[in-house]
């Protein structure tokens, strides 16, 4: 049974009839447990958008999103909160870390938060930023590190709680190229050896190339479908091919984001 | 667009942030307007008005210019802080630093004007109602006329457009030498994990300990000198200033270490690091509150004790001494029914008999004391007849003891500045010329149970055995012995104007109430006082607001990372209610303690007997229920003005 599934996901801007912008305009997947899918395409194709709405930060017009048995659009306010800080994990492209707590403060947030016992809490996250090589910098303030290292314990303070899915937001766009590296191994080694569920919403082919299945979308809708079957390098000709098809088509060069 | 219609934008499309400036402005132009309204008020100088009124008005007027100097500038460097990143960005785009304080000159000039506008409009339309007000409070027999004359229009534009322009022309030179990077990055180039430094935190707690030691301990000798009120003013401000950057922020660490929930965890870090950003504001505020609940309380109180004192200087409604060589025209059986009559209804009467006499303590000229000798057991009656007749200083009157064969009590009846000079002392006590015996005087005691102003017997009062004054009386020469009577009355107001004339004055006291027209002159000084302290109740808000706004970009970041997250609206209102308390009372709290302290100091100098404590505890209360207010405004509105929900603003 997938762990996600969005059904025909309509999104439309602006009340009048004249001035709308559908941002998406049925937009069909469903990802299984386990699997690590990237989500690609050009600037105004209705990525943030549709990141958003399956976050629970926007509403769909139309549509449903499914979610570990729970169906999104019929949860609202502290509700849906409280489904994120259980169901979902984040990471930004900025990060978003809380400067005035610690690394191992922001990572214990989402627990503490559910009122976890202090020792587990303790324990998870012990566990988890060991796991992700930031045992060094647990009583380190978010400023007093490298980029990498902060989008490291973004990661640890997404799977903390061991979340349904693991959402992130061009998580590698504020990153330099090494940092970029080893911020996708780690997805890869967490997708791989402990089986997290994780969807990236990103423009760079090369980040795109570690996951299994990459979809395509454009106008609002899923234009097309990749799926890995051979070495990551391969793969990674066959999204930027797939990528110059779409720019052909709809001359938008080399897209990117702010 | 042109630089103009930047300038206008720039005020127009932050109403948000000149609001509060322009709202605390415009009431000081008002209220020192008014204020001049009244002192230029034809009806007023030419007047049937205290002579005083008019200088209370006078001085209120240039505190409150002096004042708005003083918060002006501070607000205008507060908001242009505020704007930091957008000077910077227009200086990154090209703009000269010239155009800059031109466009900073022209935006003050506009809001100042909108100030000024504004101020006098609202103090025309209240200073009617002003006269009416003063007017009411200094009893004056008819209205005073509503007049806006020239010169006050004049003061006050000239006062408020030289504050203005001295601000403006400041400002503008401030911005200039900014370059862009401290512009750009000032807010995020400042961070540090706090540091409290436990030295410094005792510093803090001392200066403020100190400060109160010598207010409190050392009262009237520290007051002698300037120099002393400085001290101790300097001492509290630092103490205070500490207490939030040092002791408050090591407690804040401490509770960290401690907190187990997601909720005290966000609420103790977020304090913890913001603490240093709000000292100073938060210490302006605190000494502010002091400055106005001090004030306040003291004046207020101040005027009851003033309304207390008539009973305490004059218990007895009337009351006459004589003796042998001083008989007196009219027997006291007169004097009952005269008062009777006139519908004063006598309700107690009594007599005494006291001797003439001198205490000398140790040996020379300045140990020598009159005084009126009187048996316990006479004394007792009168503190009995005055608590009795004056339910509301009772507290003031205790029973005396019991005195032991050569034992005394020495009464200082003024109490205001007499030192204590007794305890346990010994005395040559001489009664008529030369009868000299030895007493001890056991202690002093300061309350006033024969009437005020006679000159015939000396004031204060030595209290002796009843076996010690038969035998004193016995041998004292009859010109030294005297009788005193003493009425209580139902109603002192009834009492006939013409009894006082019926005697010698060194022989009669007839109870008067304080000068109405020095009450009334008070009550402008606390009527003006009151304009005052809105206008720094004002500032108060004024500076938390701005702490608030400052704070409000990066609450909504890091609130809509927290809702990604997935926390409730619930848990961040806890976070919010908890912050909010700590910056609306804590200062609230400190300010109590040091106005506290500083009303019981006022108690020590003012040295007359009355309560303080209840009206001034009211004006705590008052300013208490003030920052509730503000408080639960600011509470409810600040999430509105985060948008946590709006998903087009995720970062």
């Amino acid at each position: 049974m997938p762990i996600l599934t969005a059904n025909r996901l309509v999104k439309v801007y602006g009340g009048e009839p004249g001035a709308q912008v559908r941002a998406l305009d049925g937009v069909d997947f469903a990802i299984e447990p386990g699997e690590f899918v990237a989500i690609m395409g050009p600037s105004g194709s209705g990525k943030t958008t549709l990141l958003n709405i399956l976050a629970g930060l926007d509403k769909p017009t139309g549509g449903q999103l499914v979610v570990d048995g729970q169906s999104v659009e019929t949860l609202s306010g502290d509700a849906l909160a409280l489904f994120r800080r259980r169901k979902l994990g984040f990471v930004f492209q900025d990060f978003n870390l809380l400067d005035t707590l610690t690394l191992a403060e922001n990572v214990a947030l989402p627990l503490t938060l559910d009122k976890y016992p202090a020792r587990e809490v303790h324990k998870r996250v012990e566990d988890v930023m060991a796991r992700l090589g930031l045992q060094e910098s647990q009583r380190r303030y978010p400023y007093e590190v490298s980029g990498g290292q902060q989008q490291r314990a973004a990661v640890a303070r997404a799977i903390v709680h061991q979340p349904a899915i693991v959402l992130a937001d061009e998580p590698t766009g504020n990153l330099d190229s090494a940092s970029a590296r080893t911020l996708l191994e780690t997805f890869s080694s967490l997708h791989e050896s402990h089986g997290t569920t994780l969807l990236m919403v990103t423009h760079d082919a090369l980040a795109a190339s570690y996951s299994d299945r990459v979809f395509f979308i454009q106008d609002g809708k899923v234009y097309s479908r990749l799926d890995r079957d051979g070495p990551r390098e391969s793969f990674f000709q066959e999204i930027l091919h797939t990528l110059s098809v779409l720019e052909v088509k709809c001359h938008d060069i080399r897209p990117t984001r702010p | 667009m042109t630089f103009g219609q930047l300038v206008r934008k720039n005020v127009v499309r932050q109403k948000r942030l000149y609001i509060g400036y322009i709202a605390s402005s415009s009431v000081s132009v008002m209220i020192l307007f008014m204020f001049m309204n009244f002192v230029y008020n034809p009806a007023v100088v030419g007047g049937y008005m205290p002579a005083g009124a008019r200088m209370v008005m006078l001085v209120s007027g240039w505190l409150v210019a002096l004042f708005s100097v003083f918060f002006i500038f501070y607000f205008h460097t507060a908001m242009l802080r505020l704007r930091g990143q957008e000077f910077g960005l227009l200086q990154v785009l090209g703009m000269t630093p010239k155009q800059m304080g031109r466009m900073v000159i022209r935006e003050s000039a506009m809001i100042d004007g909108v100030a000024l506008g504004l101020g006098l409009l609202f103090g025309l339309l209240f200073t009617k109602l002003f006269l009416l007000a003063v007017g009411d409070l200094l009893v004056l027999p008819m209205e005073i006329p509503f007049a806006v004359p020239a010169k006050s229009w004049l003061v006050t534009c000239i006062v408020f457009i030289l504050i203005f322009a001295l601000e403006g022309a400041l400002m503008a030179f401030r911005i200039r030498r900014r370059g862009p990077k401290h512009l750009l990055f000032s807010s995020r180039s400042r961070q540090k994990p706090p540091h409290p430094s436990l030295l410094l935190a005792g510093l803090g707690v001392v200066c403020v300990a100190v400060g109160y030691y010598l207010a409190i301990a050392q009262s009237v000798r520290t007051l002698e000198t300037l120099i002393g009120l400085v001290v101790i003013i300097a001492l509290v401000v630092i103490g205070t200033y500490l207490i939030y950057t040092q002791v408050l922020v090591w407690v804040l660490m401490r509770l960290r270490g401690r907190v187990r929930t997601g909720v005290a965890l966000l609420t103790v870090s977020r304090l913890a690091y913001r603490m240093k950003d709000h000292a100073r504001a938060l210490t302006v505020i605190a000494t502010l509150s002091a400055v106005v609940m001090t004030g306040a309380g003291t004046m207020l109180g101040f005027l009851s004790v003033l309304k207390q004192g008539d009973v305490v200087r004059q218990p007895f409604a009337v009351m006459t001494w004589t003796n042998v060589n001083h008989p007196l025209s009219h027997t006291s059986a007169d004097l009952a029914h005269q008062l009777n009559a006139s519908g004063a209804k006598v309700t107690q009467e009594l007599d005494a008999t006291a001797l003439a006499g001198t205490l000398q303590k140790g040996t020379g000229q300045r140990g020598v004391y009159p005084v009126s000798v009187v048996s316990r057991s006479t004394f007792q009656r009168f503190v009995t007849a005055i608590q009795s007749a004056h339910k509301q200083v009772a507290y003031m009157y205790p029973d005396v003891p019991k005195l032991a064969v050569g034992h005394a009590l020495y009464v200082a009846s003024f109490p205001v500045t007499v030192p204590n000079e007794f305890h346990d002392t010994q005395a040559k006590l001489t009664v008529g010329r030369d009868n000299a015996a030895s007493v001890v005087v056991d202690r002093q005691i300061s309350e006033r149970t024969f009437n005020f102003g006679t000159t015939a017997i000396s004031d204060n009062l030595l209290v002796v055995s009843d076996a010690d004054f038969r035998h004193l009386k016995a041998i004292a020469p009859p010109a030294s012995i005297w009788t005193a009577h003493a009425f209580t009355v139902a109603n002192p107001t009834k009492v006939p104007a013409t009894m006082k004339q019926q005697f010698p004055s060194s022989q009669v006291n007839v109870a008067e109430p304080t000068d109405q027209s020095l009450v009334g002159l008070f009550s402008t000084m606390i009527f003006s006082g009151m304009f005052i302290s809105l206008m720094m109740l004002l500032a108060c808000g004024n500076t938390l607001y701005f702490r608030l706004l400052n704070n409000r970009a990066e609450d909504g970041i890091q609130f809509r990372a927290l809702r990604r997250i997935g926390i409730t609206h619930r848990e961040l209102g806890r976070v919010l209610t908890v912050e909010f308390s700590v910056m609306f009372f804590f200062p609230f709290v400190l300010a109590a303690m040091h106005a506290i302290v500083a009303m019981i100091d006022f108690r020590h100098v003012l040295a007359l007997p009355g309560r303080l404590w209840p009206v001034s505890l009211a004006v705590l209360l008052a300013y208490l229920a003030f920052m509730v207010i503000y408080f639960i405004a600011a509470r409810i509105t600040y999430p509105r003005q985060l948008h946590i929900d709006d998903p087009r603003r995720a970062r």
